[in-house]
């Protein structure tokens, strides 16, 4: 059963997914979802292995292109929409060993290659107004399958962090003339203190504003919206600046550190949303090698995100670990 | 609906398809097939040589 609930409180749908409490928990690596099946194995979601990367319909969706109406009623005060959209699990490799940060630089700009083209052709659904890529990485942050995987979601709606941030642009586009992320991107550099990487394209920050300590966003400095907009050499640069974002964490506690990976382009409603700059951002959830940083009663209950941290100090360990350049990373074969 | 007509192809799930207009950036064959329950799956390749990638 799935639908979308309206919260009047907070001005924002809630989708309820009661099957997905059924979906596959942390199977043991030989009988992974994921992975190719194999002659004489259990069938998987993935028949063939020549392929570099593979999209599928995720098997237990919050959001489909044909939902089934609501099961229950509701008001004009708390309306029931069905749950249209699409869920889609990318597969990153056929090879069930790996992450993002073990990928080369090749593979990661076929990735983001993937991430543009399922953003066209979800974005071309109609009634579908954001198409949103991320990465789960680590059972902290609930992580069901190890297999190196991300997911798009299609949303019917702007979702709420998605709308404030676009509301946010347009806002300081009509008081300034200038864009938010090009004027954020100037004051980083400018005070430098929280600049973690540059290179192809592309500014790493721990934001003045991070809610989450190590917490980076990665923006592109030429003025663009969607992924498929870039050129060759940013996407190059993007990829390589993933890998450096990646492979610090993984070298801040020398373990494979969780996060979340969000990639924010252009709602793909039709309207005028020029002001929006895509970026990409990352929440780990730690605050130390063993602690984490939790939703308590200030994030949870009050929306207000206290952060333990200084960006000023967490850029600088970052900056710190390897690899410092991006441009260092391998060549592409 | 944002940027270049992107074709998703649902006639023939064993047909390899070339997106229609390839991204900037990039030249992959997408093929679509069909999962038993009717899901659908699309594989993404890329030509074995690509020189131009060299040159970045």
């Amino acid at each position: 059963m799935s639908e979308r609930r309206w919260n009047p409180l907070l001005g924002e749908w809630v989708i309820t997914a009661t099957h997905r409490q059924d979906r596959t928990f942390l199977p043991p690596a030989d009988t992974c979802p994921l992975c190719p099946t194999t002659p004489g194995g259990p069938p998987t979601e993935i028949a063939r292995s020549d392929f570099e990367i593979a999209v599928f319909d995720n098997r237990f969706p919050s959001l489909r292109p044909d939902p089934e109406q609501p099961a229950i009623e509701g008001s004009d005060l708390t309306p029931v929409e069905p749950s249209f959209g699409a869920c889609e699990v990318i597969v990153y490799t056929p090879e069930h060993a790996g992450q993002l940060g073990s990928m080369t630089v090749q593979h990661v700009r076929r990735l983001v290659a993937v991430w543009a083209h399922r953003t066209l052709v979800l974005g071309a659904r109609d009634g579908v107004a954001y198409v949103y890529a991320f990465e789960n990485r680590g059972e902290q942050i609930g992580v069901t399958l190890n297999h190196p995987h991300g997911q798009i979601y299609a949303y019917p709606t702007i979702p709420p962090i998605l709308e404030r941030e676009t509301a946010n642009a347009r806002s300081h586009g009509d008081r300034t003339g200038g864009c938010l992320w090009c004027d954020l991107n100037q004051q980083e550099l400018a005070d430098g203190r929280r600049v973690m990487a540059r290179g192809g394209g592309w500014l790493a920050t721990v934001p003045f504003f991070a809610r989450w300590p190590y917490e980076v966003h990665i923006t592109s400095e030429r003025h663009v919206g969607w992924l498929h907009e870039l050129e060759r050499g940013e996407v190059d640069g993007l990829a390589r600046m993933l890998l450096t974002v990646v492979r610090k964490y993984d070298n801040l506690f020398d373990t494979t550190l969780p996060y979340i990976m969000a990639i924010h382009q252009r709602p793909t409603d039709g309207a005028d949303h020029d002001a929006f700059h895509l970026h990409v951002e990352f929440y780990p959830p730690n605050r130390s090698a063993t602690k984490l940083k939790y939703l308590a009663g200030s994030e949870a209950g009050a929306g207000a995100f206290i952060n333990d941290t200084l960006p000023e100090e967490t850029a600088a360990t970052l900056r710190e670990r390897l690899p410092h350049d991006p441009a260092e990373l391998e060549a592409v074969p | 609906m944002v940027g270049p007509p992107m074709t998703e192809p649902d006639n023939d799930p064993q047909e390899p398809t070339r997106a229609e207009d390839p991204l900037p950036f990039d030249d992959f064959e997408v093929e679509t097939e069909a999962l038993p329950d009717g899901r659908k799956i699309h594989y993404y390749r890329w030509p074995a040589a690509d020189p131009d990638e060299a040159d970045v």
